[in-house]
């Protein structure tokens, strides 16, 4: 029992120290705005619109 | 005998002032003003050096840099604001004029001017070419003539030919039809002029000119313009004594001379 | 006015302009010292908590690939860093929470959106309960229709993008022009011109109600808009005018037949009721909202302002606007933001290092520089005390269920609408736009006014001479700060900071109080 609360334990803080250290060096919009955008722009970019007025 | 110095790096022209303990200009100069600031005030300084006999920033106690190239002065041991520069240095030349049109290269500045030279408030232009240095240069082109000979033009005018484009590109078309058709170049140039001097009555409402004013920048020397100016804003354009492109190097000179008075 | 030290020394990072650097996000987020920074990071999970829950909305995925406006969502953090920049304490919980209601209404439209859209989520049944309405339309005449949904397609599309990705509105204003439409109109409109001229809306709805709000240049926007809708995808919609003139008498007679011809058009279109029930449930939301906003206001007048900001014109733009008195969730959001009011205040909480002025802030925001208003006071110590779009609802509607009221409810729907966010100062005359801004000065003891002038915006460029002449007369500090509302190749954020700068250095001869924020290199971030 007190080796799964330990085990719990760690998990959580591991978890938390690496979702704390993407929060603070701001590496979920870096990723976003890096990777994630680039290649969603260069979709739609790409992709042809029924453009009329 | 203590000197200081005022480099104003304008878009078209860098100008320099080196004024003495008494405030007095020991020399002064103008020049066209290069790709790179730093070489523009470098060459003005020198200029002003020589002519005042000095060695060189060493022999000066305060030096401001102003202007649009101001942060490139080289020596400079403090920047200001060109739009305090040119209120000081109009202060400084007629100090009861309370409101200052700078019409440079590239801008047009109004200045409501305290009685101690600072300012009160401003209004500028300076995304737009039209009413600028840069707008009569291309105007002068059109005509193909010298900006000298351009700005002395339109006085001879009898009569205005509107031009109803302020913007730089299609006021320029509109004058090369104008003179195609074979328009009087004076009442084109006096249209001109007009164009200018409307465009200037919003920065002078908003630097408080109710009576007089003072013209400032390389504009001011455009004797059509001022002409326009009196009749259009019906204010009555102050003669400033010294040469009103050198304002802002004035005024950071006594700025320089303000705060250096004690080194 | 005297300088007001903050004596309370702020834990944390001091100098703020250490976050930014040339990417398109800052280089870190903000040390607040440990209680705030753990808040704030708590924020930071519950707010992908949001963002997860909408993508595992029906449709979500085909619309991100559908919709170029969509990838603007993933980066709604990045906004909210903007918001809350310096702020510790009460203030930044206060954002939060605001901010963070804000944003849950946004994330519930997209999700709302992608579910009713004939090219995403498909449902036909939930399609058919929506009307579709302008971002910048006060939904009232949609308060007696509880089971109706206003469907604000505007907001995520280009309003709020736009708050997230300053470039978000561009390729859609070149592609009006493109189509032949002028490059100095209302970027506003013409973006959304060229989001239907592109079909990047999405298509969904019943019906549609348009409005002339927030100004006539959105009437351009909308002539395109309704083509579309009518002849492509047989949406009828309803054209509701608010007059202009709307706080003459005589005009409100029309206005309230305004309102009646709009209800009356949903019905016919929807086939739902109106439920004069559900009117005065939401009327007394409303009123509550106007009571609590008052409140905000004279707290802001005192010498300890709290909630101040874009947070509080945007939290009052969705409050009143979007909501209208129909979400019962929002009376509780009040009420929360009141407790950290108060509690601010009693404590004399400020909000950054030092006041040296306080700022009232008149004219149109700019969408891009949505920080402007929390650089002010990190910079230069400048506080806004409020803005225009804050200033709208100033007195309560009926709210009792008496036949005398139903039909006072007309015309209490069509001053609601009158007076919705912008346009009630915008339009109306000097009155509303001049004079009742050295009122608001005197209230709340302002010593500096400044003025965004948007320059493709004719509406206040006739007004210049008289705020210049009456501010000289009243001895309050002007600045204008120019800008082009959504479009930032005129005005780049640097350039907007820069007109601020030259007059605190120039007019005030003052020094910024945290010098490594007066030049930013954010001009390329989003």
């Amino acid at each position: 029992m007190i080796r799964i609360l330990i085990v719990t334990a760690v998990v959580i803080a591991v978890l938390f120290a690496l979702l704390f250290c993407i929060y603070f060096f701001n590496l979920d919009m870096k990723f976003i705005v890096n990777v994630v955008a680039p290649l969603f722009e260069k979709h739609y970019d790409n992709r042809k619109n029924d453009q009329y007025v | 005998m203590g000197y200081f110095g005022g480099c104003d790096v304008g878009s078209t022209y860098t100008k320099a002032v080196i004024l003495n303990e008494k405030g007095e200009i020991a020399a002064s100069t103008t020049i066209k003003s290069k790709i790179r600031s730093e070489e523009s005030a470098k060459l003005a300084m020198d200029a002003v050096f020589e002519e005042a006999g000095l060695r060189g920033p060493e022999d000066l106690s305060y030096l401001i840099g102003t202007g649009y190239g101001r942060n490139k002065v080289p020596f400079a041991d403090e920047n200001i604001s060109e739009i305090s520069c040119h209120a000081m240095g109009v202060h400084v030349t007629a100090p009861e004029v309370r409101a200052v049109i700078d019409i440079g290269g590239q801008d047009v500045k109004g200045i409501a001017v305290d009685t101690d030279g600072t300012v009160k408030s401003f209004a500028m232009n300076d995304k737009c070419a039209a009413g600028t240095g840069r707008f009569f240069e291309a105007m002068a082109r059109s005509f193909e003539m010298e900006l000298p000979d351009f700005s002395k033009l339109s006085l001879k005018a009898r009569n205005v030919i509107p031009i109803t484009a302020q913007c730089t590109v299609f006021a320029e078309s509109e004058v090369v039809s104008l003179v195609g058709e074979g328009k009087p170049v004076e009442e084109i140039a006096a249209g001109i002029e007009m164009a200018v001097a409307k465009r200037c009555f919003v920065m002078a409402k908003k630097a408080g000119a109710t009576d007089s004013l003072a013209l400032t920048g390389g504009c001011a020397k455009n004797d059509g313009l001022k002409a326009a100016i009196e009749k259009v804003l019906k204010l009555k354009v102050i003669e400033l004594k010294t040469d009103p492109q050198l304002m802002g190097a004035l005024g950071a000179a006594e700025f320089a001379r303000q705060k250096g008075a004690g080194r | 006015m005297d300088v007001m030290k903050n004596e309370k020394i702020r834990k944390g990072d001091a100098s703020l302009g250490v976050l930014y650097d040339s990417g398109k996000v800052r280089r870190r987020r903000e040390w607040r010292g440990f209680k705030d920074t753990l808040y704030d990071f708590g924020q930071w999970l519950k707010l992908w908590g949001i963002m997860i829950n909408v993508s595992l909305g029906r449709g979500f995925f085909k619309g991100l690939f559908r919709y170029r406006w969509m990838v603007n969502y993933l980066a709604v953090p990045h906004m909210i860093d903007k918001f809350t920049i310096g702020q510790r304490d009460e203030a930044l919980r206060i954002t939060h929470t605001a901010i963070g209601y804000v944003v849950k209404d946004v994330a519930l439209t997209i999700k709302r959106c992608l579910r009713a859209d004939s090219r995403s989520g498909n449902d036909v049944k939930f399609s058919d309960r929506c009307v579709l309405v302008d971002e910048n339309a006060m939904t009232s005449f949609l308060m007696g229709f509880p089971d109706l949904i206003a469907l604000q397609r505007e907001v995520p599309t280009m309003f709020s993008a736009n708050l997230i990705n300053q470039d978000s509105a561009v390729h859609y204003i070149d592609v009006a022009q493109t189509f032949g439409i002028p490059g100095d109109v209302c970027p506003m409109p013409e973006t959304e011109a060229g989001i239907s001229i592109e079909d990047d809306f999405v298509v969904a709805g019943k019906c549609a109600v348009q409005v002339n709000t927030t100004c006539d240049g959105s009437m351009m926007g909308n002539g395109i808009i309704a083509k579309r809708l009518e002849k492509q995808y047989h949406i009828p919609t309803f054209q509701m005018a608010a007059p202009l003139r709307h706080r003459s008498e005589d005009v409100q007679t029309y206005a309230a037949e305004e309102i009646k011809a709009a209800i009356a058009f949903i019905e016919e279109h929807t086939g739902a009721r109106w439920n004069w029930d559900a009117y005065f449930a939401a009327a007394k939301r409303v009123n509550n909202t106007t009571r609590n906003r008052l409140e905000w206001l004279d707290i802001n007048s005192t010498p300890y302002p709290q909630f101040v900001g874009a947070v509080f014109s945007l939290y009052n733009d969705t409050n009143y606007m979007g909501n209208c008195g129909r979400s019962p969730e929002f009376p509780l959001i009040d009420e929360k933001i009141m407790k950290l009011v108060r509690r601010g205040y009693e404590k004399k909480s400020m909000l950054c290092r030092e006041y040296r002025h306080r700022c009232l802030v008149w004219g149109v925001q700019p969408q891009y520089v949505i920080d402007m208003l929390y650089w002010m006071m990190e910079c230069w110590g400048v506080v806004p005390l409020t803005d225009m779009l804050s200033m709208v609802i100033e007195r309560e509607i009926a709210e009792e269920d008496t036949p005398e009221n139903r039909e006072q409810a007309y015309y209490d729907m069509a001053y609601l609408s009158e007076n919705m966010i912008m346009r009630n100062h915008t339009h109306g005359g000097y009155e509303v736009l001049v004079d009742q801004l050295w009122e608001y000065c005197e209230k709340m003891n302002a010593d500096m006014v400044m003025m965004w002038e948007h320059i493709s915006c004719k509406a206040l460029t006739a007004m210049h001479g008289q705020f210049e002449e009456q501010a000289r007369a009243r001895g309050i500090r002007l600045v204008w700060v120019s800008h082009d509302l959504c479009d930032p190749r005129i005005y780049s954020r640097q350039a907007i900071r820069d007109q601020f700068n030259r007059y605190m250095r120039t007019v005030m001869r003052e020094e910024p109080v945290d010098p490594s924020l007066e030049v930013l290199p954010d001009d390329e971030a989003w």
